[in-house]
């Protein structure tokens, strides 16, 4: 298990200057300077040419890409070309609001999705079924910036409890939050239900049934675990989107979180804080798939054996 | 208390979906003893396998239906218990081996567990855990499997180890009526002997009567005392070992299943099968099931059911028995 996780890691190394090649490529190939962008309107062309010779902008392609790597082995991703600070700093100061949205959502969502998905699997065909699957297929169809607004308009405008926006206190969370979980929970139920539903008729949950188990042991102690895959899969996959930033929802709520932070960088050619964002979020991308991986082992022990062969 | 172990009355099993509804079991009698082993043979989707699910009502949840008929257990009818009663009785009085060892066992947990779970669920003598841990080991001792592997999961098994696994669990709370459908048929021949002879020696050894569901007649002349035949969702003849293989009178359907195993003594280029097929079971038969592929049936068959003829025990369902004249007209 150990010598899997090593093996992982060890491959997060090419992957890592795979993804900084490429995006570094893109953003070399793309038009416009940070110069123009900096110069205000419409700029000398010695303004410009004098900004980007100070950013270093002017120098060739392979002199600025193994300079930029050279500063990652050093964990120095330089300093943005808008505000003069590091790099690192700014995103690390950002980081844990989009982590604590990201991981409080994964956890509502996670609650949400897989209990109604049990309950409606359990109780098919019934009032709650049936009720639950309209409400999901509501919140699936609508985004969540929609929902986020609403929320806004219906709850916190009345309400001067909750913040308009940002997240000064912790009371900001909860309306994001909300109205992330929403929207991912409605397709994590619907998954939930169908797994559930497909191991609830598998030949074992018989054979636990015909031990003399009750419905509820049956259920949380044979049927739960076996459905869980791709229900796990799919909350990693919704944890790893959101750490790459609920740009929208940051944008409504006025979080200044990771998201926005990229959006930002890219619009003002902002050549390190890109890169050093893009790495940064790679490398807590590769983190979150491989725990995905590792929790796999530890509810299929057939996944197990094979990571450690 | 009852002689009888087990006693099926007129039962009517149907499997009801959107599309059609599927007419299983219809009108199956069946008796057997305390320590008696009952064959029960006939083609896939006779309803064999449904009418043992009957027994421990684990039907699907929302499809299969008991329309008709009583199932006794010891005199109680056990279409009449409740959830609770009925997981009493599940694995502790009647337990069931599957078909198909594959997927009986849950992949997620050890085979130790999966014992230990069905100990533990009818643990009555409150024993400790350790004491059930050592039940475990000895249950899997029981069906030659070493007790270290009890930390393996089913992954790590071969089929017919998996189906020994599932033997231990079906057989570790000693249940006095023991539910075996087809627990060979997914193995190959050489295992499938081992499997047979363990599950005969385990039989006489705990004293537990059986139902063995097969569409193996070797099998049934190795284990059982008597064999029904299924055709169609009914039991068409019913009788004692001696009976089935060996008396001239038959149901012309078993003919046909015997008449369809290879002779090794006798010089044939082909099999010589039943014509025709099952019928279609989302239709309710009218007259006898088997008439349309009775190479002896007469016009009544057609529109009468056959009652059922009991000549010393031995029962079959056919016109050619119940009425003597009509047989004389036939042969």
């Amino acid at each position: 298990m150990w010598k899997f996780i090593g093996k992982r890691i060890l491959l997060m190394i090419p992957i890592i200057i795979g993804v900084s090649l490429l995006v570094f490529t893109i953003l070399y190939f793309t038009p416009g300077s940070p110069g123009e962008i900096l110069a205000g309107a419409n700029p000398q062309k010695e303004v410009v040419d004098q900004i980007n010779h100070e950013l270093g902008f002017d120098r060739p392609y392979h002199v600025r890409f193994f300079e930029f790597l050279k500063g990652v082995v050093q964990l120095d991703f330089g300093d943005s070309y808008t505000s003069r600070q590091p790099v690192i700093g700014e995103i690390l100061s950002r980081f844990p609001r989009t982590l604590t949205l990201a991981f409080c959502s994964m956890i509502v969502t996670a609650i949400l999705g897989i209990s109604i998905g049990i309950l409606s699997a359990v109780k098919q065909y019934s009032f709650i079924d049936y009720a639950s699957t309209v409400v999901s297929m509501f919140f699936s169809s609508m985004p969540s910036f929609w929902i986020g607004m609403m929320l806004l308009l219906l709850i916190a405008m009345n309400n001067p409890w909750f913040p308009i926006n940002g997240v000064k206190t912790w009371r900001g969370y909860i309306l994001p939050v909300i109205a992330i979980s929403l929207c991912n929970a409605a397709p994590l139920m619907r998954l939930t239900r169908s797994t559930m539903l497909e191991t609830i008729r598998s030949d074992y949950v018989r054979t636990a049934k015909a031990k003399g188990a009750l419905e509820k042991r049956v259920i949380w102690k044979h049927a739960f675990k076996n459905a869980l895959l791709p229900v796990v899969t799919n909350i990693g996959n919704n944890f790893r989107a959101l750490l790459g930033g609920s740009v929208i929802t940051e944008t409504v709520f006025v979080i200044p979180g990771v998201g926005s932070y990229v959006v930002e960088a890219i619009r003002n050619k902002n050549v390190p804080s890109v890169m050093g964002a893009t790495l940064f979020l790679s490398v807590t991308f590769l983190v979150v798939i491989l725990a995905v991986d590792v929790l796999y082992a530890y509810i299929d022990p057939r996944i197990k054996a094979k990571y450690t062969k | 208390m009852s002689e009888k172990l087990l006693e099926i009355k007129n039962l009517h099993v149907m499997y009801h979906t959107d599309l059609e509804d599927v007419y299983a079991v219809n009108g199956v009698n069946l008796s057997m003893k305390t320590g008696e082993t009952l064959g029960l043979v006939g083609e896939t989707g006779a309803g064999k396998t449904t009418l043992a699910l009957s027994i421990l009502r684990l039907l699907p949840d929302r499809t299969g239906r008991i329309t008709e008929g009583e199932i006794l257990y010891n005199g109680e009818n056990l279409l009449e218990k409740d959830k609770h009663t009925m997981a009493t009785i599940r694995g502790k009085e009647i337990s069931m081996i599957f078909q198909d060892p594959m997927t009986a066992l849950n992949p997620t947990q050890t085979v130790g567990q999966q014992i230990y779970e069905a100990l533990m669920l009818h643990n009555n003598a409150n024993l400790s855990k350790k004491e059930l841990w050592e039940r475990v080991d000895s249950c899997l001792e029981m069906v030659g499997i070493p007790a270290a592997r009890r930390k393996e999961y089913p992954h790590q098994f071969s089929g017919g180890m998996k189906q020994r696994v599932v033997i231990a669990i079906a057989l570790c709370c000693e249940p006095k009526l023991l539910l075996a459908d087809e627990p060979t048929t997914a193995l190959d021949v050489t295992i499938q002997a081992q499997v047979l002879m363990m599950m005969k020696n385990l039989r006489d050894r705990l004293g537990t009567s059986m139902i063995l569901i097969t569409h193996d007649l070797g099998v049934v002349a190795q284990v059982c005392d008597n064999v029904g035949v299924m055709y169609a969702g009914e039991v068409i003849e019913y009788g004692t070992l001696q009976d089935i293989f060996k008396s001239d009178k038959h149901h012309p359907y078993t003919e046909g299943l015997f008449g369809s195993i290879p002779k090794l003594d006798e010089e044939t280029e082909r099999l010589a099968p039943i014509d025709g097929l099952m019928p279609d079971p989302t239709q309710k038969i009218v007259g006898c099931s088997f008439a349309p592929r009775c190479p002896y049936a007469m016009d009544r068959c057609h529109t009468e059911k056959p009652g059922s003829c009991n000549d010393n025990g031995h029962q079959i369902k056919c016109f050619r028995y119940t009425d003597e004249t009509a047989m004389e007209v036939s042969s």
